[in-house]
């Protein structure tokens, strides 16, 4: 029984690496079988509409392994690599498979390149695209505003889906997507109780941005249910939280921690921890609780005020499985910098260590020294040490 | 004083001399007297008899302040003048010591840093008293660290996303401004001013009122009709009448204190002058040659470094964005809500030189209305890499310049000489020959 649990769970994490590595393969079956497709470049597009308009939804992310001879010519070296490899992929037709691709407020520079590029007459296979600018400052000077783009955003979709977008339609994809909140929320508890690592939690959780969300719910409750067999391990204060001035897109900077001993239980980023948020409201109007959930409702690191931006942190820090918090503040880093002195005064009083590691991860120098800081800082703070077998 | 010092300080006084010789223009001195007497008259005000004031960036709207006699300081003009005081390197490292790495952006940051350094008594101008109100694009983490800091109300101002854009916006802005920039993003803007203007009827103690607020902003707009009558002389007179820098130094001179009856009034003397020049034929350089451009950011650090190719090339700058924003950037006629026409002037301001499209657009249609054969681009601003490539593609050779706009220690004279040597000779010289000199 224990060994039949054991390798259903390595298929599972397998499935779901599988998804997390080839993370456009999904989509593209789909577009082959007959089905629309909508890409968005952030989590903060608002999915359940996708859904509803009956789109197969999927996050468009950068290889960052990519070359990008054409970017080049066009996009300043200045600007994130993100922003370079995305402008390539795009432009040159990667992407043609998209019935729309929809860009949010962070990408606005990408979006004007390839708004030029296609004006050129130089990328034809470009998908159409939408900007949805939802302002991340939530005042209530800004709410109109908010309001007026998300209804732009959903009366596209209302053109494209064939009347299929209903108040309806809404709602079915909001229980959909709340099951998966709510299975986010037990893989945060499972993390916690040292059931699965770091690592194989951002996998898992990253897939869900890449597959059929219906298949995705279905496999994750099966994943829940397979984890909950194993023996709980995690002691008080063994666990390490992350804060990252870059998306935790890929999970080398959990692969480096987990190599030097230590265990990854949350991370402030949306392809982490912050997945495990609260349901869409079920009550009154179903556009008016999608708005919310993703405006008021939602904090990240471009909240204003520096409170909204705090609030994940401040849950972490009332966890008594956290041990030590690990920055990773790269040479890219414009933002995350100007909470620091702050946030490790928030720490500190708490009495929790912390670790600022400034090299850049994507550099085999910088992650060499970034290791060992991390070997050096584990090793002095002895209860973070713990070894868990996948 | 070590030798370092004393030669760092003789190289400063030959170049401060080297500029005066260079200065052609009375309205080059009368802007200098004029700040001078502003800024004693704002420490007075300000640092010393402790009235209340507001920090703000660039890009905010000035006219609403000065609408309500606030006095302001505008974060990146206040950084440029530690920069002056040569304090910059000092302040950066003192950001560092308080846990603000060094890869985070120190252009405005530097105001942050002397009001945070309290212990220190050699501070530029005595320092700076806390604010009593702040104000500027959020994207400025540092101001949400002085408003901690000092406990000053912080209206952070978010820029709508240009959804649709519009390569020729110029020929749109001044009339059809709610056509080109849309009646949400306008929105967007106008709700966030309100924001800003109760704040700041707060601080002043009086309401705004929105005549005066239209009186600023019908006086910014003649200001700028100024200058578009100096880029008009400038691009269609047959040789230039006044070196670029000191067209600069003019501009962003006046352009700190628009919506004043002096910046009119500067404004005013300056077009007379460069007229006065261009109908006389007193020309900056009688053997011009070459018609250059600058694309993008001026090389602030060094104004006087082109003249000496006058001379060898016939080479001259005759055109810059300083100017040409001016008149295609600020302008907003009719509608009658002053505020609105206030957002729309800043809802895209400086993005517009950038943006994809917008950006070469606007340099292309520039350098032909000049009769401009080459560019000089300064890297180091978003957007510069399709612009060039526009101009190129358009048949202007661009050099890219590699140094900073303002850093002086990215400077090599001899390496830069060589630069535009080379661009002359090998870019410009052949295509004028091919196209009959």
């Amino acid at each position: 029984m224990k060994e039949q649990n054991s390798a259903s769970l390595q298929n599972l994490f397998e499935h779901f690496a599988n998804v997390y590595h080839n993370r456009e393969l999904a989509a593209q079956k789909a577009h082959q079988l007959g089905r629309k497709i909508i890409g968005r470049t952030s989590h903060d597009i608002p999915v359940e509409p996708l859904l509803a308009a009956g789109f197969f939804p999927v996050l468009i992310t950068a290889d960052l392994s990519r070359a990008t001879p054409f970017a080049d010519l066009y996009v300043d070296p200045e600007l994130p690599g993100e922003t370079r490899i995305l402008f390539e992929s795009i432009s040159t037709g990667d992407q043609a498979f998209l019935d729309l691709l929809i860009l949010a407020r962070a990408q606005d520079k990408l979006y004007y390149f390839l708004k030029e590029i296609y004006r050129l007459g130089r990328a034809p296979h470009m998908p159409p695209l939408l900007m949805l600018d939802l302002m991340p400052s939530q005042r209530d000077s800004v709410l109109a505003y908010n309001r007026n783009r998300y209804q732009a955003f959903l009366d596209r979709l209302k053109r494209l889906s064939d009347g299929k977008l209903t108040a309806d339609s809404l709602k079915a994809a909001c229980v959909l997507t709340n099951q998966i909140r709510a299975l986010h929320r037990q893989i945060q508890d499972l993390r916690f109780e040292g059931r699965l690592s770091g690592s194989q939690a951002l996998k898992v959780i990253g897939a869900g941005v890449f597959m059929d969300l219906s298949d995705y719910a279905r496999d994750l409750q099966q994943l829940i249910t397979h984890l909950t067999l194993r023996p709980a391990i995690s002691k008080k204060g063994s666990g390490v939280m992350i804060i990252s001035a870059e998306p935790l897109r890929f999970t080398q900077l959990h692969e480096m921690i987990e190599d030097v001993g230590g265990t990854i239980m949350a991370e402030d980023d949306v392809w982490g921890s912050r997945t495990a948020s609260h349901d869409i409201a079920a009550d009154g109007s179903i556009e008016d609780a999608i708005f919310a959930k993703y405006t008021v409702h939602s904090s990240g690191p471009d909240s204003f005020p520096a409170s909204k931006r705090d609030e994940f942190l401040n849950e972490m820090l009332k966890r008594e499985e956290i041990g030590a918090i690990v920055f990773y503040v790269p040479p890219s880093d414009r933002k995350l910098g100007w909470d620091l002195p702050r946030l490790t005064q928030k720490i500190e009083a708490t009495g929790l260590p912390c670790i600022k590691l400034f090299h850049d991860l994507a550099n085999p120098k910088g992650a060499e020294s970034i290791k060992s800081e991390l070997r050096e800082f584990l090793a002095s703070h002895h209860t973070l040490i713990t070894q868990r077998g996948a | 004083m070590s030798n370092a010092n004393s030669s760092a300080t003789m190289s400063r006084e030959e170049a401060k001399r080297r500029h005066e010789a260079l200065t052609q223009l009375d309205v080059s001195r009368s802007l200098r007297s004029h700040q001078r007497a502003w800024f004693e008259n704002l420490r007075g005000e300000v640092f010393e008899n402790k009235r209340p004031y507001a920090i703000v960036g660039a890009l905010v709207p000035h006219e609403i302040l000065e609408a309500l006699d606030l006095p302001f300081i505008t974060d990146v003009w206040y950084s440029g003048l530690v920069a002056a005081k040569r304090q910059s390197g000092y302040y950066s490292n003192f950001l560092d010591q308080q846990g603000y790495h060094r890869n985070l952006s120190r252009y405005a940051a530097l105001t942050l840093a002397v009001l945070l350094d309290e212990e220190n008594p050699d501070k530029p101008w005595g320092g700076l008293p806390k604010p009593s109100l702040l104000c500027t694009s959020i994207n400025e983490r540092s101001t949400e660290i002085m408003s901690a800091f000092s406990g000053a109300p912080f209206i952070p101002i978010e820029q709508p996303v240009l959804d649709r854009p519009t390569p020729e916006w110029w020929k749109m802005s001044r009339w059809q401004w709610e056509d080109l920039d849309g009646d949400y993003r306008i929105d967007a803007l106008v709700a966030q001013y309100q924001d800003l203007i109760a704040a700041a009827e707060k601080v002043a103690g009086k309401k705004l009122d929105l005549d005066r607020l239209r009186e600023i902003i019908d006086r910014v707009n003649a200001q700028e009709e100024f200058f578009d009558d100096v880029r008009h002389i400038i691009s269609t007179a047959p040789k230039l009448p006044a070196r670029l820098g000191e067209v600069m130094g003019q501009v962003m001179g006046i352009q700190w204190h628009r919506g004043t009856q002096w910046a009119y009034d500067q404004a005013k003397a300056f077009r007379d002058e460069i007229k006065h020049r261009a109908d006389n034929q007193m020309w900056v350089c009688p053997n011009e040659q070459f018609r250059l451009m600058y694309v993008g950011q001026g090389l602030w650090q060094n104004l006087d470094f082109f003249t000496e190719f006058e001379e060898k090339y016939g080479a001259v700058f005759v055109r810059s964005n300083y100017l040409s924003i001016a008149s295609d950037g600020y302008i907003r006629y009719g509608g009658k809500d002053p505020i609105r026409a206030l957002a729309s002037r800043y809802v895209t301001m400086s993005e517009q030189m950038h943006i994809p499209g917008l950006g070469s657009a606007w340099a292309i249609d520039e350098a032909r209305s000049h009769r401009v054969v080459g560019g000089l681009s300064i890297s180091g601003w978003w957007g510069v890499t399709t612009v060039n490539r526009a101009l190129e593609e358009a048949g202007i050779p661009v050099l890219e310049f590699p140094v900073d706009a303002v850093d002086g220690n990215t400077w090599d004279d001899a390496k830069m000489r060589h630069l535009v040597s080379t661009f002359i000779e090998e870019r410009l010289m052949p295509l004028k020959n091919k196209l009959g000199g």
